[in-house]
């Protein structure tokens, strides 16, 4: 990753922007990764609202397990179904490849990416990826746009690449508060440069141990009538075993 | 001299005899008519096949079996340089007609404006080639389908099977003829669950509205997005403007297509990485050439270290191979139970005559003649019948096909979208005309030979008294 | 007129043509036994008009057709031209029929397809004579019945005396060693039956051929040179006649 660092610094001192001469647009965006999600492993009970035009189509809730795998510096997320009780029991497993669990069947079965294009399975990768990992940044220069309360935030508008063919997004634009490093407002792009996803963050609270996102309204740009809106709450850290994130250990967690 | 007798013989009882060479003759006219019909339908089948999947295509090595549920993953690498070394090389240049490459992806096809998606299975092709495939026509079965009316230079534009328009909801706007409505009690999946039933509303117009894409100005075609993984496992998403919706034949397939320019194919499948291709098509001008260049081709693969593998169309399109031994099982179940009416006619007329001619019998055998050379008698006499029966059923048979051929009649055959006129082929048809006429004097032969048997098993004092 | 007699008649130790020896014939008609012929033996002269007579049930026709090869007898043995008959195979026996025996029915018994000179012809086509000499052949006997003129018509056509004058010549056109005719006169008229008589006999002059024929009239009689009387399957008069 050194070499990667060295081309982003470089970047950044070619476009001659003005910058925040003391850091450059990759650390901005590795600070930001921090804020919305702190680097010892957690539990969050998130609530996934769908809404269609305004009005709300489904609703889950789940508790999700986070710890960074050192190897890959990325989250590897393990998410269990409690609300409503006909989804109860069932488990995600989200890493490099998604593993989705029925208690029913007692069976994982894997979804493939096609499978991931739409539907809750296409959130995933927006929610707790670090984004510094996979992308290279570069400073765009300054720029204040409304957040999702409307508030005017001024902030840093960086442009990422994707740095490896694996990133799952082409390019992101991530718009990142001067100063305080809080994540304001992320649009994902596809290979083809269409806009897939907008992000914003809002409801900076408490929250394991920092002023962190407690909520994200993700705006699908394909279908815009369609909205997410993720809901963080009782995060709590908490250890979490390695087997656990093992697809095969799935049917043993299921048991308690 | 037994010619002689035969011949005559024939025609002493004339009622008789004409009315057994007129079974073998109908009996004969009627195979050859069917035989006709079924030649027609296999040149149709295969200039209806080959003019859309050409003859061989090239894929790689484990794609076929494996690979149609990502062809994403599958595709030839460097296949611009593959395409060029099977175009020019010497010994498979002259037999090529057609060589294009093709994508095959698969994802989701969604009208932004009302909402509607469904899965879709694509081809991303070059149009002009696919034009110029359709003009193939060895068998000269005329009545191909349309042109795709995309162009080359246009990498936007594509066409949707008539089943994908109208559920997608773009009936009206591409002009379908038949274009029903969305029944009153529809069902639609946007109902909310009774769990989020008490949540409020929201409002978020405010935010979507701040990276809302400009409205597209003037009269445009109909437009639909296309999403799909790449290759890499990345979602991707791209316009699609459809030019015309083309009914594919096939229902299920109708229901799901969509046909696009192959760079459109290759930007969505691939996005950033190495813009390949599934398959290169190869359409030959002539259909017997196929094992030559499958030869070549895997010499010139194996010559490269190329992990290619080649396929006929009869593989890729069971259907071909399945609706002609249809065609076959029919023809054969007609044909045998055309034979039997034919066995059971001849032998029974021959019976009658040797019956008649007990006593002639009895005094050729006086003359000498030996057993076998009454039992020749009679099946020469069998023979005679069937030959001359069968060929005055070639005859009928070419005036009927003539007569069928004058009416311009049209059909449309099973996988096809489009009409063809029915052409009975008689002539250039040698083969089958000359082994049924040939079947049917064997047949006759064999229906004498019984009642032959009889008669050169007569005893002569015997027969000499029946009179 | 066709060649004097050919040197193929063999002849037995005692010259005959025709050789009998205690023969018999049983058929069966169902579950009756029906002796036809019973012990018969006989001697039959070569190059004679030879004559059997006989009521109608009485064997002539029967003993005609062991002659003749046509039938072959339950018990004895039958030697024609020195050849024990029972010795040939089924096949052999139609070549020797071929070769050596003309007959001459009492109902004609032509092929009706085939015209008076194709039915003459027939048999030279048996023996493999060669296209030329078949014409010859054919041509010849023809003119000797006195049938040249009808010779394109097909039997029914043709008289009665007509068609037996074409079996006539069909029975000799190949030079059989012996001729049978069975009741010939049958089914002709008094008048052509003289006729179709005298007509024969001038052929076996002329051709020294032995003919044997079976009539139950006694007025034929005069003109057989021998004659056997046949009653109930056996022989009970034999004689030279003038």
């Amino acid at each position: 990753m050194t070499g990667l660092r060295f081309i982003a610094a470089l970047t950044v001192l070619l476009a001659a922007r003005a910058a925040c001469a003391a850091e450059t647009a990759q650390e901005i965006v590795a600070k930001a990764d921090e804020i919305r999600n702190p680097g010892k492993p957690f539990k969050s009970t998130t609530v996934l609202t769908e809404y269609r035009s305004g009005q709300p189509s489904d609703r889950n809730v789940l508790v999700v397990y986070s710890k960074i795998d050192p190897a890959t510096r990325q989250f590897r997320n393990l998410a269990r179904y409690i609300d409503p009780p006909r989804d109860a029991g069932k488990m995600v497993l989200l890493g490099a490849v998604l593993w989705f669990y029925d208690p029913a069947t007692k069976d994982s079965v894997r979804i493939s990416p096609q499978q991931r294009l739409t539907g809750q399975a296409a959130i995933g990768d927006v929610l707790t990826a670090n984004l510094a990992v996979d992308y290279t940044a570069t400073l765009m220069g300054e720029e204040t746009i409304e957040d999702a309360a409307r508030q005017q935030k001024k902030c840093w508008h960086l442009d990422m690449k994707a740095a490896s063919e694996t990133a799952t997004y082409n390019h992101i634009e991530y718009w990142v508060e001067e100063g305080t490093h809080d994540p304001v407002k992320a649009k994902f792009y596809a290979d083809s440069g269409r806009l897939l996803k907008i992000l914003y963050y809002r409801n900076f609270l408490e929250r394991l141990d920092g002023l962190r996102p407690t909520q994200a309204v993700i705006i699908d740009a394909v279908d815009s009538s369609l909205v997410t809106v993720v809901d963080f709450s009782d995060s709590k850290f908490t250890d979490i075993p390695d087997t656990w994130f093992q697809r095969d250990y799935l049917p043993h967690l299921n048991a308690q | 001299m037994i010619f002689k007798i035969a011949f005559r013989s024939i025609f002493r009882n004339t009622r008789r005899s004409m009315t057994t060479m007129l079974t073998i003759a109908i009996g004969t006219a009627a195979t050859l008519v069917f035989g006709a019909y079924t030649v027609y339908v296999t040149y149709g089948l295969q200039t209806g096949t080959v003019d859309r999947v050409g003859h061989l295509t090239v894929y790689r090595n484990g794609y076929f079996d494996f690979g149609s549920g990502n062809p994403a993953i599958w595709g030839i690498p460097h296949y611009e340089a593959v395409l060029k070394l099977i175009t020019t090389d010497p010994q498979l240049k002259p037999l090529i007609a057609v060589a294009t490459p093709v994508q095959y992806l698969t994802g989701i096809a969604s009208n932004s404006d009302n909402g509607e998606s469904r899965t879709f299975i694509g081809t991303g092709f070059i149009p002009s080639d696919r034009d110029r495939m359709k003009h193939w026509d060895e068998y000269d079965v005329g009545g191909r389908g349309d042109d795709t009316g995309l162009r080359d230079d246009d990498s936007s534009r594509g066409i949707v099977g008539e089943g994908m328009a109208r559920v997608l909801g773009l009936c009206g706007q591409l002009r379908l003829g038949n274009c029903p409505k969305l029944p009153t009690g529809a069902p639609s999946d946007t109902a909310a669950a009774s769990d989020v039933a008490n949540l409020p509303k929201q409002d978020f117009s405010d935010l979507v509205s701040r990276d809302a894409p400009a409205t597209r100005k003037g009269p445009s075609l109909p437009r639909i997005d296309l999403l799909a993984a790449t290759a890499g496992g990345a979602p991707n998403v791209v316009d699609l403007e459809i030019a015309r919706a083309d009914p594919q034949g096939v229902r299920e397939l109708d229901d799901i297509y969509v046909g696009m320019h192959l760079n459109l194919a290759q930007q969505l499948v691939y996005g950033r990485g190495e813009h390949r291709a599934t398959g290169i098509i190869l359409q030959l001008h002539r259909t017997e050439d196929m094992p030559r260049v499958r030869a070549r081709l895997a010499q010139l693969f194996k010559q490269h270290g190329l992990d290619l593998e080649t396929r006929d169309f009869a593989e890729i399109t069971p259907f071909y191979t399945q609706a002609l031994n249809l065609f076959r099982s029919i023809f054969s179940f007609i044909s045998i139970i055309i034979g039997i009416v034919v066995v059971f006619t001849v032998s029974n007329a021959m019976g009658m005559s040797v019956v008649e001619r007990t006593d002639e019998i009895g005094t050729t055998r006086a003359l000498g003649v030996r057993r076998s050379g009454i039992r020749s008698q009679f099946l020469v006499e069998g023979i005679l019948l069937g030959a001359m029966g069968a060929t005055a059923g070639v005859a009928i048979a070419f005036l009927v096909s003539y007569a069928i051929n004058q009416q311009g009649i049209t059909w449309t055959p099973p996988g096809q979208a489009q009409p063809v006129p029915l052409k009975l082929y008689m002539f250039g048809a040698w083969d089958m005309i000359g082994t049924i006429w040939a079947l049917l004097i064997v047949l006759a032969a064999a229906a004498a030979l019984l009642p032959a048997n009889r008669a050169a098993r007569l005893q002569i004092v015997d027969a000499l008294r029946h009179v | 007129m066709p060649g004097a007699s050919n040197g193929r008649q063999n002849e037995a130790r005692d010259g005959a043509v025709v050789r009998l020896d205690h023969v018999a014939k049983t058929y069966r008609i169902g579950a009756v036994a029906v002796r036809a012929v019973r012990g018969v033996s006989l001697s039959i002269a070569p190059r004679r008009f030879t004559m059997l007579i006989g009521p109608s049930g009485s064997g002539k026709t029967t003993l005609l057709n062991l002659i003749g090869c046509i039938d072959a007898p339950t018990t004895g043995t039958v030697t024609i031209a020195g050849q024990n008959v029972a010795k040939l195979s089924d096949n052999a026996l139609s070549d020797f029929r071929a070769r050596r025996v003309g007959f001459i029915f009492q109902n004609f018994s032509l092929i009706p397809v085939l015209t008076a000179y194709e039915n003459v012809e027939y048999p030279l086509l048996l023996t493999g004579v060669s296209a030329q000499k078949r014409r010859q052949a054919t041509l010849e006997m023809l003119e000797a019945v006195g049938l040249k003129d009808q010779r394109g018509q097909r039997p029914n056509e043709l008289s009665g005396g007509q068609k037996q004058r074409v079996a006539i010549a069909r029975a000799l056109v190949k030079r059989p060693d012996i001729v049978l005719a069975d009741e010939p006169t049958a089914n002709l008229d008094s008048e052509t039956g003289a006729s179709v008589i005298a007509l024969m006999r001038r052929m076996q002059t002329e051709s020294h051929t032995t003919f044997i024929f079976a009539s139950h009239d006694p007025h034929l009689i005069s003109h057989a040179d021998d004659t056997f009387t046949i009653r109930d399957g056996e022989i009970v008069a034999s004689g030279a006649a003038a």
